[in-house]
């Protein structure tokens, strides 16, 4: 479909205000990054110079590196858990028929209304018990399924027309066979979606690594953050820069998701 | 062989379920068992039972007026919440899936708050919305106290929550966008429909299951926020901010009072089945 | 076919290895230090802190600096996140019995440590080792002491004092060497520097419940009964009835009104950075900011004593910050160690060494007489107010401040009050009757559940 040239440049227009509103807070942390002791105070917006003198103090402060490691390890064994578990479930949810499926599904469903505040110190308490503190199975395993994973890719399932899955039955494909060989790639956006989305959900957590972790060499990355501030006064500046260390990786976790995301487009071609 | 194959056919649907239902079991169904448990127990500052005490905890806190406060913050939380983040991530969404120009960099920009943890985004929100330094007081040429003033307070973090909430609504409704067939477009664009009335009669309808998915998850989200709360407002000021999940993350982990706090856990899960099951409803109604 | 029965054997197996370790498991509650307590000869104690940024370095130079002045003990200081942090995970560790040795808690945490039953008042090592309980100033360990017993060793400490900005002072034409000493006095500066547009605000505290303690503790008052739970466990406020809480309360309502200070919150960071960026005359702060307040301010930095209400001589500072508690691992080798990590902590060279990197008070008043030290607080003549200030506090249980189970929560109660009143919605009568009442509850809740 073909626009005109003028559309074309109101959208371009759109979405660079758009861009500039939500990269102002990230630039601000970006230059706070940059700037020296007094220059945060004095409320400017730009830093003077550019320097990297916040960096070395954060990379000193707290092993960023040891956690970026321990944090890829922990997402990307969370985001594939979840992905595996959920796409399995969500398949049986929306491609089969069996009985107690309405119930079971809410039952899943019910397990994302459970604050997490009321079941940390429970799960914690789980770890000890098995001797997995201070692994990564401590930090993996509770979050190896989630409610939301299977929900998405429920939804995504039940996109599909059911036409296929008929045409497959009569062939007589086997389900398991029609899952990873036709389901599976037809969903992929979604997968990538929910791979990202998992992942950085992943990058963000703070309080179950705190606790089931008491080793430096096994801390992650939002702990490191926390290794920044002082309990009366923080320096921010490091701070600052501690999220841009940690925002990279994430960066690059959402460029990977995003080829997902796009590939629909070549063949997401199935409806209609 | 037939016979094998018909118990295969009937418990084959289970055996996909059973990845996710042990670690449901494990790590889910079995501590919220302890939470029910304690929800009829004062407990130690340890957490652990001192005596069971029936439904006072419940008592205690439906006849308490912050807790019915705090109850309709998090409601009042939850719409602004939900309805932006769904509305500019959709917004997003649209204006980024057209064939411009640094499209892929446009979508990484739209996506990075959520690579921001809340810990980092209430720092650098704290310095934009300070009253007398921040940059968005000296921008707007206002002396508002953003965060100290219990009529704006709920406001700001609700901007910060919705700015680290788009991302998601931002990929999710990209990702449905894909799916939407060309054709379709083609033909209400032959039909002379306008950009808006395209996107009202071919876009929405085409990724209702995942406006609906996003939805649930969006409530379901804003109602469990704390992060942002516990970082730039510890609920206050006047508990203009005190959210439900905050309230219960202070009663455990502040005050000790674990019984409480998983009284008011029982009680927000009821809540959110109850929303969920009238919105799965609604989905049967409004489906196209 | 295949490829689905080889994922759904790996999926089952990895569940049932699951299983297998929920059902293995039961032996798993051991002492957590053990992971490498055997490395040689030398014993391996666990230590854990709340200490980030530039205090986290200064923490684990301490612990270095311990581990290479001896052969027989190696600690390993690991960071739990912020006090709230470590409070919640300390309570976990108690629970499955995973405990570290030595554990920095707190102030606001120390009744919750003394009831908990998982510890050993280090004043039970001081008889068997020869310790000398007047090491540290007597004004610091109070703070720590039940009914004269010491529970706790005082590690980081400070106390609030007055910061005040030279160059506005100047500007405003006041004597930029003679801050405030009373709040009377706060009041007419800020008049001063407003009136003259030195500044656009006189003066800020921040909204904390710790500045509302000190403050009763100057009219030398009490926060709660049994002279403020020394001579036993509170069981009610008393801050209502002796009209100190009135008098304060009315203080904090008349600043604001005025019109010369500006309220910036419960974040005391935000006050700070409003006092950096020079948009403030005067605040008051904890005396652990000094450095950081010298170094991001673009004006001189001036420090006073925490202004009075009323002058009486039993009034003071009561000091804040942490202490370092041995727990109680059943281990006496290990308790040993801990305990020699401790004392090591007091010593004056150990102090010295942690007070000029941190900004903290040394406990130990030997510390100041040594030569790096005395080298330091002459380049940092503002570091003397604050130690002036602490030695010049009588000791006595108002300044050693309440000791009560409930602290933490009584803060957050009266964070909540303060913005209702600077609103007008209550008058500071209804203030003090409606903290009271709330921290009143809290206090029957926590004597309950601890069966007191």
């Amino acid at each position: 479909m073909k626009h005109s040239k003028k559309y074309i440049a109101v959208m371009t227009f759109l979405n660079i205000v758009f861009a500039v509103i939500i990269l102002i807070p990230i630039l601000y942390c970006f230059n706070v990054s940059m700037m020296d002791m007094k220059e945060i105070y004095s409320g400017s917006f730009w830093p003077s110079g550019l320097s990297l003198e916040n960096y070395k103090k954060a990379l000193e402060l707290a092993p960023f590196f040891t956690f970026i490691k321990n944090s890829l390890i922990v997402s990307i064994a969370t985001t594939a858990g979840q992905v595996i578990t959920g796409a399995l479930a969500a398949y049986a949810f929306s491609m089969m028929k069996f009985r107690g499926k309405n119930i079971l599904f809410m039952i899943m469903l019910a397990t994302m209304m459970i604050p997490s505040q009321a079941i940390i110190i429970a799960n914690y308490l789980t770890i000890a018990q098995w001797g997995l503190k201070d692994t990564y199975a401590a930090l993996i395993l509770p979050n190896v399924a989630a409610a939301f994973a299977v929900f998405n890719m429920r939804q995504a399932f039940l996109q599909l027309p059911m036409e296929i899955k008929e045409a497959a039955d009569i062939d007589g494909c086997t389900n398991f066979k029609f899952f990873y060989k036709v389901a599976l790639p037809l969903i992929k956006p979604s997968i990538g979606a929910l791979g990202i989305y998992v992942f950085l959900q992943s990058w963000n957590y703070y309080l179950w690594p705190l606790l089931v972790t008491d080793t430096v060499n096994m801390r992650t990355v939002q702990i490191g953050l926390g290794m920044l501030q002082g309990a009366e006064s923080t320096d921010f500046r490091p701070v600052m820069a501690g999220s841009m260390i940690i925002l990279l990786p994430s960066i690059i976790a959402f460029i990977a998701g995003q080829k997902q995301l796009i590939s629909g487009l070549t063949s997401g071609s199935v409806k209609g | 062989m037939n016979q094998r194959h018909k118990i295969f056919k009937t418990i084959e649907p289970y055996l996909y379920l059973v990845p996710a239902l042990v670690f449901f079991a494990l790590f889910v169904f079995w501590p919220f068992g302890k939470t029910l448990r304690l929800s009829f127990a004062m407990t130690t500052p340890l957490g652990e039972v001192a005596k069971y005490v029936g439904i006072d905890n419940y008592i205690q806190i439906f006849s308490d007026k912050e807790f019915l406060k705090s109850l309709l913050i998090s409601f009042e939380f939850a719409a602004m919440m939900v309805v932006f983040s769904m509305v500019i991530g959709f917004v997003l969404a649209i204006v980024s899936n057209e064939k411009i120009r640094g499209k892929s960099l446009f979508r990484t920009v739209y996506a990075l708050p959520m690579a921001i943890s809340a810990a980092a985004a209430s720092v650098v929100f704290m310095f934009i919305f300070h009253s007398s330094l921040g940059i968005l007081n000296k921008t707007l040429g206002t002396t508002i106290g953003w965060l100290t003033d219990p009529k704006w307070a709920l406001i700001s973090v609700t901007i910060v929550s919705v700015w680290m909430n788009i991302g998601m609504n931002y990929i999710y409704l990209t990702a449905a966008l894909q799916g939407v067939p060309q054709e379709l477009y083609e033909s209400a664009a032959m039909e002379g429909a306008g950009f808006f009335q395209k996107h009202k009669n071919v876009t929405i309808p085409c990724i209702s299951p995942t406006l609906f998915f996003l939805l649930i998850i969006n409530v379901i989200n804003a109602l469990q926020a704390y992060a942002q709360f516990k970082m730039m407002t510890q609920g206050g000021p006047s508990n203009s901010t005190n959210v439900i999940v905050y309230e219960i993350y202070q009663e455990a982990f502040i005050n000790s009072r674990f019984g409480v706090a998983c009284a008011e856990s029982i009680v927000l899960f009821v809540i959110l089945i109850i929303l969920t099951a009238l919105q799965f409803k609604l989905e049967k109604k409004v489906t196209y | 076919m295949k490829k689905y029965k080889k994922i759904l054997a790996v999926l089952l197996g990895s569940a049932m290895a699951v299983s297998m370790a929920a059902c293995g498991g039961s032996g798993g509650s051991s002492d957590s230090s053990s992971d490498d307590s055997s490395s040689g000869d030398k014993v391996s104690i666990t230590f854990w802190h709340a200490m980030g940024g530039v205090n986290g370095e200064a923490t684990q130079k301490l612990v270095d600096d311990f581990n290479a002045s001896q052969d027989e003990i190696e600690v390993h200081a690991e960071y739990q996140g912020t006090y709230d942090d470590t409070i919640t995970k300390l309570k976990a560790a108690m629970q499955s019995g995973n405990m570290p040795d030595v554990c920095q808690m707190y102030d606001v945490g120390t009744k919750f440590m003394v009831d908990s039953g998982y510890i050993v008042p280090v004043e039970d090592m001081f008889e068997t080792t020869g310790y000398d309980k007047s090491t540290v100033m007597d004004v610091i360990t109070s703070y720590y002491s039940v009914e004269g017993k010491q529970y706790s060793m005082p590690f980081n400490v400070s106390t609030p004092m007055l910061y005040y900005n030279k160059d506005v002072f100047e500007k405003a034409g006041l004597d930029p060497d003679t801050p405030p000493t009373t709040y009377e006095e706060v009041m007419e500066y800020s008049k001063q520097i407003v009136e003259s547009g030195a500044a656009p605000v006189g003066y800020s505290q921040a909204i904390y419940g710790w500045f509302f303690e000190q403050q009763l503790a100057g009219l030398g008052a009490y926060y709660g009964n049994n002279e403020n739970g020394r001579a036993g466990d509170v069981t009610a406020v008393e801050f209502d009835q002796n009209g100190a809480g009135l008098k304060v309360f009315q203080l904090w309502k008349d600043l604001m009104d005025s019109g010369y200070c500006e309220n910036y919150g419960t974040t005391t960071a935000d006050t700070q950075t409003a006092f950096f960026s020079g948009q403030v005359g005067m605040i008051i702060e904890s005396t652990a900011i000094l450095k950081n307040a010298i170094d991001s301010s673009s004006f001189e930095v001036g420090t006073g004593y925490l202004p009075k209400l009323e002058e009486n001589p039993d009034g003071g500072v009561i000091i804040g910050g942490a202490s370092l508690w041995m727990m109680d691992t059943q281990d006496d080798v290990k308790k040993d160690a801990a305990w020699k990590f401790i004392e090591y902590t007091t010593t004056p060279e150990a102090q010295a060494a942690w007070s000029m990197e941190t900004g903290y008070f040394a406990i130990n008043p030997a510390a100041y007489e040594t030569e790096d030290m005395k080298a330091y607080i002459e380049e940092n003549p503002n570091f003397t107010t604050a130690i002036d200030q602490l030695q010049e506090s009588p000791v006595n249980n108002y300044t050693a401040g309440v000791l009560s189970g409930v602290q933490t929560e009584s803060r957050l109660i009266f964070n909540e009050i303060i913005p209702e009143l600077y609103d007008g919605n209550i008058t500071p009568e209804e203030g003090v009757a409606s903290l009271a009442d709330q921290v009143n509850k809290a206090i029957e809740n926590y004597n309950a559940s601890v069966g007191k």
